[in-house]
């Protein structure tokens, strides 16, 4: 590549950066001295940039720190650390009178909540159980007049209910039987 | 610092507190004086710094090195300082000498006196141009003299945005000059 060909390498930041801090090899350093020469622009804004570095190179005076500096600064840091406290305690009490309030209300909700759980139970379950009661009883005084007319209904639903089976096995054997002493006779 | 006094430090001991201030006093001031260039304010960054890494001392990782994470918050302090600031700077306040009058804030700054040198009244005020990050490294780089390794310790900037940002301000700084003919 020609030196004027270097010309858009040399204008990057990163050339300059390197330029800076004495970087360049050798051939770069004869190529960009090169590039001075015919560039104003680059040779007046490198001198301007050297000057502000010699400039930087020296820090400036700093005044001494008044005698009670290190006083004042422990005893703003031990109010701060605290205040830091104060704080922190303000906060976990805080925390902890919310979670024990939220608790305590919700163990009050869920008393109150099973109180009238259990009086809904009782009133609701009340008239049932009496009647089933009364019915129980009532029924144990006449089971044997009632009894004929359960077992008529028994037989009459399994009847009823199971058909194909039942009767079709009833009438066999009355028909069975019928045979057998007409036969014998 | 030990991690022994760094707890104690924490707890409040004062002896701990006074060992650690006074460990971390003038670094901090130093690098505060610097970027700010005015005493009063600089004396209170450097304590407000100091209180807030006492504050955060349970933040601090005990694997890394104390001070460039002290360092840090002093930067951070200052940089929060400076973008508070008006401008107050303009290529105005330029004498009729071509030298700079040091101005930080719209008060009269006592500390001009301690300026003797006109080429350091220069060079804080060509700093004044620069905006609060730029400022900080450079202050970091050349007068605190830290490493670009250091700088990145303290700023939390990548060591390549580090060497961009140093060479912005330079070049800015050298800018202005050419512009204010202060160098010819
Ligand atoms: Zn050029």
């Amino acid at each position: 590549m020609s030196e004027h060909g270097d010309d858009v390498l040399i204008h990057t930041e990163a050339w300059w950066i390197r330029a800076l801090e004495d970087a360049l090899t050798p051939e770069e350093a004869r190529q960009w001295a090169a590039h001075r020469a015919r560039c104003a622009d680059c040779q007046r804004e490198w001198d301007a940039m050297r000057h502000v570095e010699r400039w930087l190179q020296a820090p400036p005076a700093v005044p001494a720190l008044p005698e009670l500096f290190t006083a004042q600064t422990v005893a703003r840091a031990t109010q701060r650390l605290q205040r830091q406290r104060w704080w922190m305690s303000f906060a976990a009490t805080l925390m902890v009178g919310l979670v024990t309030w939220f608790v305590l209300s919700s163990l009050g909700m869920a008393v109150v909540h099973l109180e009238r759980l259990i009086q809904t139970l009782l009133i609701g379950w009340q008239p049932l159980l009496g009647s089933l009661t009364r019915a129980l009883m009532g029924l144990s005084l006449v089971w044997r007049d009632v009894l004929p007319l359960v077992a008529g209904g028994i037989v009459g639903c399994v009847v009823l209910l199971m058909p194909n089976g039942v009767i079709a096995t009833a009438m066999l054997v009355w028909l069975a039987r019928r045979r057998a002493p007409a036969q014998s006779a | 610092m030990e991690q022994e006094a760094l707890l104690l430090a924490q707890r409040g001991d004062r002896d701990a507190l006074s060992d650690l201030v006074t460990a971390y006093q003038k670094p901090l001031f130093y690098l505060c004086y610097r970027m700010l260039g005015e005493r009063r304010e600089a004396e209170d960054a450097a304590q407000e710094a100091l209180v807030k890494a006492v504050v955060k001392l349970h933040t601090y990782d005990t694997e890394r090195p104390f001070k460039p994470w002290v360092m840090r918050i002093a930067s951070n302090e200052c940089i929060d300082r400076l973008r508070r600031r008006k401008p107050e700077v303009s290529l105005d306040d330029m004498g009729e000498d071509g030298a700079w009058e040091w101005k930080a804030g719209n008060s009269p700054n006592p500390e001009a006196e301690l300026l003797h040198d006109e080429r350091e009244t220069q060079v804080r005020a060509l700093l004044e141009t620069l905006s609060a990050t730029d400022r900080a490294v450079v202050v970091l780089f050349y007068w605190e003299g830290l490493s670009y390794v250091e700088i990145e310790e303290v700023t939390g900037l990548t060591v390549s945005a580090i060497k961009s940002r140093l060479f912005r301000a330079r070049r800015s700084m050298a800018q202005t000059l050419l512009e204010e003919g202060m160098y010819v």
